[in-house]
């Protein structure tokens, strides 16, 4: 027997990537349904940029709850840390700092409501749930106050490109936010696969006496998550930002239920001790690319790749001649979800 | 004589193979309180169990008032008239006393409870079972001590009209005068016609509150009849193994040097020290607060709650304690974790398709087995083994009993609990027994019979000071 076969490295990896397999599969279906129904608009390179550009708020907050939820807990208070924390950054542009400072200073608001929320949570045992809804509130009402109820328009810097559809050098093909997803995207998901900590917080969220009983130093694990949590809501906030070029104390309302379905959606297990970064991002991608798609659906595409011309005109009749109405787009959300739940339920009997 | 309410004939029940209650036929009768002894272990709670519907028999019949009686679930046992008193009662808190007692069987008229005969009910209940002056029906659940919490479960069983009352050891957590309350109230319901069975371990309190009794041992019946003529020696006797043989101890050996010690309980290296006692002595608890007071590698009698994390691997359980070790700037070394698992899968035969395979797919005696690995691989001097054998076939236990000794033999001091007299007389060097929180004296295994052990779980060493 060679040594690999005798440490049996491909038996995690395998274990890991089926579970991978069936939001890879929906996403896909997806992507396929709409390049059938949208073909000249949703399936090209211009549409991709766009899409990217949707997926990266979603995505960098998956990535951060997957390490919460993975570890056993849930935070709430993600979206309105993203607006905090984009207006944060607009305020500091106004007052005529620079885009970098700009950056870290919305960051660090993210940071420290997540360092509150693991406080909370981790120092105080509250339930997750209650203590983040708490801090969801507060954070949404101070950004408002901050802002005084408006979008902060100010005047653009060179940051503002950062997630511009057609980045500056044209060989970075997508907004260089993108890139800074990735990159983070790539970082977290060594983090919870091979590092120390990463394995504190699945053992953690798998069965947290069983971890303290080993020495794991639960509640500084548990705070990390959180804290991790809220920096990455920092970052995203900055991007959304950029991306709206102002700080709209309203943005990413309802955001965090979007992103705990893509988490769950990844395959993560909500009671925690299991979850990938990699199934996470499908499931953010997921969402993305069905309120991207649903937005350019042509119905009388159907009619030219051979679906029947009255098929056409139903459907438009119904749903307006192009583009899926938002409540439908809700329903199929929602869909997916519970077909999510049902998959996961399916493996854990 | 009438015959008995609830008659069982030749019930058997196996757990993964092993077999908890091995062919038994009991008879409860109307207005007799019976009492169902053995030892931890020997298949008392699933015999009653089986009696409540929680679970179902693998062969064997129950005749309840002469009719079929097959429960498929506690609410069939409960339309049949058999009711259990718990060990810890489900009173729910945030309601009242009467709502509780009605709880299930509400009076109502077109869906809206009808709160006054729901307390009318409740008062008659209580004060039928003698409980009437000590409960208050209007009452919130959440005021009740934990001694009026078991006579509200009684209550509320006598409102159901029940014909057998099952009670699972209902005053392990009382005190005397609030146990000689409930068992005003078992004897009331006994009077008006009720069967009762009662799992106890207090032999005192079944000599004064019981007619007869039964006896197992390993599952079977060994011994039943009236407690006026069983004496407590034949009792014991019969619970712990009438053919007491001589276990084959482990030598007597050189004591190595002191690893811990506090008052006179001296714990040294290479020796092996039993602690038994009853489960609820406060066994588990003692050991939890040692592994506290010398930071000792302990392992969890609870493997599901408190030993292993369920959905990770073997090889991520086992290094848990001591990734820092496994690791550089942070970063794991997977494949020193798999190599720790391998060497540790070869030292004590883990059946397993590799070390990533997860843990909860392993045998209890193989996911013991990793326990323990993780524990000596800690390096600790003092290991603390809670019940290592629960739960595990007889060729596992065996193997496990020769870790721990091979371990002991490296120069680790071993504690092990168990409620197993025979694996403390065959594994251990020391023995002290556990009896309603103290540990009592220690004295080399050769100095104690399965007899001697049984009975100081009941009753206690003698000398209580502080071992």
């Amino acid at each position: 027997m060679s040594a690999a076969n005798e440490l049996d490295r491909s038996a995690r990896f395998k274990r890991a990537f089926k579970r991978l397999l069936g939001p890879s599969a929906a996403l896909c279906a997806v992507i396929l349904v709409f390049s059938l129904v949208a073909p000249e608009s949703f399936c090209t390179v211009q549409n991709a940029r766009t899409l990217s550009a949707q997926s990266v708020v979603v995505v960098l907050g998956a990535i951060g709850m997957t390490f919460v939820v993975v570890g056993g807990g849930i935070d709430l208070s993600i979206g309105s840390v993203i607006a905090l924390s984009s207006v944060a950054a607009a305020l500091m542009v106004r007052a005529g700092f620079g885009s970098a400072a700009a950056g870290f200073v919305g960051c660090a608001v993210g940071l420290i409501v997540g360092c509150v929320n693991g406080f909370l949570v981790a120092s105080f045992r509250l339930p997750a749930f209650i203590a983040t809804l708490g801090t969801m509130g507060i954070a949404r009402g101070v950004a408002k106050w901050l802002a005084s109820q408006s979008t902060i328009y100010p005047p653009e810097g060179w940051a503002s490109s950062l997630m511009a559809k057609n980045p500056d050098p044209a060989w970075l093909l997508v907004a260089p936010g993108v890139w800074i997803t990735i990159i983070v995207a790539l970082a977290f998901g060594f983090i919870l696969s091979r590092t120390v900590f990463g394995a504190w917080v699945t053992a953690v969220g798998s069965n947290e006496s069983a971890a303290r009983l080993c020495g794991v130093p639960v509640a500084r694990v548990r705070w990390s998550t959180y804290a991790l949590c809220g920096l990455l809501a920092g970052v995203a906030g900055v991007l959304q930002f950029h991306r709206l070029s102002g700080g709209d104390p309203t943005t990413a309302t309802g955001k965090e239920l979007e992103v705990i379905a893509a988490v769950v959606i990844g395959g993560a297990a909500l009671s925690g001790g299991f979850g990938t970064i990699g199934g996470s991002i499908v499931g953010a991608i997921l969402m993305a690319a069905l309120a991207n798609g649903c937005n350019l659906v042509d119905w009388t595409a159907l009619g030219r790749w051979g679906g029947s011309p009255e098929l056409a005109q139903t459907l438009s009749h119904w749903f307006g001649s192009s583009g899926i109405p938002n409540y439908v787009q809700e329903i199929l959300v929602g869909v997916v979800i519970v077909i999510a739940a049902l998959a996961d339920r399916r493996r854990h009997r | 004589m009438t015959s008995p309410t609830l008659c069982l004939r030749g019930v058997r029940k196996a757990f993964g193979g092993v077999l908890a209650v091995r062919g038994v036929d009991l008879d409860l009768a109307a207005g007799e309180i019976h009492a169902v002894l053995g030892e931890n272990g020997a298949g008392k709670s699933t015999l009653l169990r089986i009696m409540a519907g929680a679970e179902q028999s693998d062969s064997g019949s129950m005749q309840l008032k002469r009719q079929t009686y097959a429960p498929r679930a506690p609410r069939d046992a409960r339309a049949a008239g058999v009711c259990v008193v718990h060990q810890e009662p489900a009173i729910a808190d945030h309601r009242t006393v009467a709502d509780n007692i009605n709880l299930g069987r509400e009076i109502s008229s077109c869906g809206v409870i009808d709160r006054s005969a729901q307390l009318q009910t409740a008062r008659m209940a209580l004060e039928a079972i003698g409980a009437g002056s000590l409960v208050d029906p209007a009452a919130s659940a959440s005021t009740l001590t934990s001694g009026t919490r078991q006579l509200v479960e009684i209550a509320r069983a006598f409102v159901s009209h029940p014909s057998v009352l099952l009670l699972d050891e209902p005053t392990s957590s009382l005190g005397r005068v609030e146990a000689d309350q409930l068992w005003v109230a078992v004897r009331t319901l006994a009077k008006s016609g009720v069967a009762i069975a009662l799992v106890s371990h207090r032999l005192d309190e079944v000599r004064r509150i019981a007619d007869r009794a039964t006896i197992l041992r390993d599952g079977a019946v060994v011994e039943s009849g009236l407690l006026a003529i069983l004496d407590d020696d034949a009792l014991v006797r019969a619970m712990s193994g009438s053919a007491i043989q001589t276990p084959t101890a482990r030598g007597t050996r050189i004591a190595g040097k002191v690893c811990f010690q506090e008052g006179a309980l001296q714990l040294r290296a290479g020796e092996i020290f039993g602690v038994g006692g009853l489960v609820g002595s406060g066994r588990s608890r003692w050991l939890r607060g040692l592994a506290q007071k010398t930071l000792a590698a302990r392992v969890s009698e609870d493997r599901r709650g408190e030993g292993f994390a369920q959905s990770l691997s073997i090889a991520e359980n086992l290094t848990l304690p001591f990734l820092g070790r496994l690791s550089r700037w942070g970063i794991l070394r997977s494949n020193d974790q798999a190599r720790l698992a391998n060497k540790w899968r070869d030292a004590l035969s883990i059946k397993c398709t590799g070390p990533w395979q997860r843990i909860s797919e392993l045998s209890g005696g193989n996911q013991q087995k990793v326990a323990i690995a993780r524990v000596l691989e800690q390096g600790t001097a003092l290991v603390l083994v809670d019940e290592p054998t629960r739960g595990i076939d007889v060729a596992a236990k065996a193997a496990i009993h020769d870790i721990l000794r091979r371990a002991a033999d490296d120069g680790h001091s071993i504690v092990v609990v168990s409620s197993e007299s025979r694996e403390l007389l065959t594994l251990c060097d020391r023995i002290a027994v556990m009896w309603r929180g103290t540990l009592g004296v220690a004295r080399p295994t050769h100095e104690w019979d399965e007899h001697s052990i049984v009975d100081a779980d009941l009753r206690g060493s003698g000398a209580e000071s502080a071992a």
